[in-house]
């Protein structure tokens, strides 16, 4: 029996969401091909990818996908991120004390 | 119905093509839903009579395609939740992924092109999920010529 990881979500230290993850199918189509005047049908080889969204702290700017070949390279990154979220929303709050008059 | 959260469009411009391939791939992510309000293919670099096909597809698996973020209609709207990536949003598919079914398929004389205008009734909605892709395809390897193709999208996203 194999147990297959396909989601999980990456959160701030504040709750807030950072990363999603998500396992994609990759190919495993296929395409009609003429070969010789003979239609022929070719099978994609397919693979597997994880999908980690970058949650854009700020909607006007697009989510960043970026993939990653094991489940373990897909939370890394998602953690990396959620870590400097953390350190940039401690800088805004910082920023926003130190202007008050 | 909640309200839609933008309209956004991915447009594959000017590119020869003669193969059988995706030419447009959406990811319509987890926690989004797409309404696809349009759809269409021409071209504009032969002016000979030739017969092909296009279909919108629903794939279970991704297509590996060129990266392309797609284009809101407005400039103070949010961003596209259907992010570019090669095995997300993007154009011309170098792998094909697996058809689970068609929404639309039409045949047409290249001289003319083709645009899909469906009734609001009748619009296909693909509620996302983590392999929720819509995929315009030539079934079929099309004559040679520079083909334009694009898919427009009411967007649900939050």
């Amino acid at each position: 029996m194999t147990t297959v990881i396909t989601a999980a979500r990456v959160d701030c230290p504040d709750g807030r969401v950072a990363a999603t993850v998500d396992l994609v199918e990759v190919g495993g189509g296929s395409q009609t091909v003429t070969v010789d005047g003979v239609p022929e049908e070719r099978v994609h080889p397919g693979s597997t990818v994880y999908h980690v969204r970058f949650i854009s702290p700020d909607r006007m700017m697009p989510d960043e996908l970026r993939e990653a070949a094991t489940y373990g390279d897909a939370i890394a990154l998602g953690e990396a991120y959620a870590a400097r979220l953390a350190e940039h929303a401690e800088r805004i709050a910082s920023l926003a004390t130190d202007l008050r008059v | 119905m909640a309200a839609p959260s933008g309209l956004y469009n991915l447009i594959r411009s000017s590119v020869v093509t003669s193969t059988a391939i995706t030419v447009n791939q959406v990811l319509v992510p987890a926690a989004a839903a797409a309404e696809f309000t349009r759809a269409w293919c021409n071209q504009d670099s032969v002016t000979t009579t030739n017969q092909t096909r296009i279909q919108l597809n629903q794939n279970s698996t991704a297509c590996t395609v060129t990266s392309q973020t797609p284009f809101p209609a407005q400039k103070s709207m949010q961003a596209s939740k259907a992010v570019g990536g090669t095995s997300a949003t993007g154009i011309t598919a170098t792998g094909e992924g697996t058809v689970t079914g068609q929404w639309w398929q039409e045949g047409f004389n290249i001289v003319n092109g083709i645009l899909y205008l469906p009734v609001p009734e009748a619009r296909w909605m693909l509620v996302g999920q983590a392999a929720g892709f819509a995929a315009l395809k030539f079934p079929g390897a099309p004559a040679s010529a520079a083909y334009t193709t694009g898919i427009e999208w009411l967007e649900f996203a939050g």
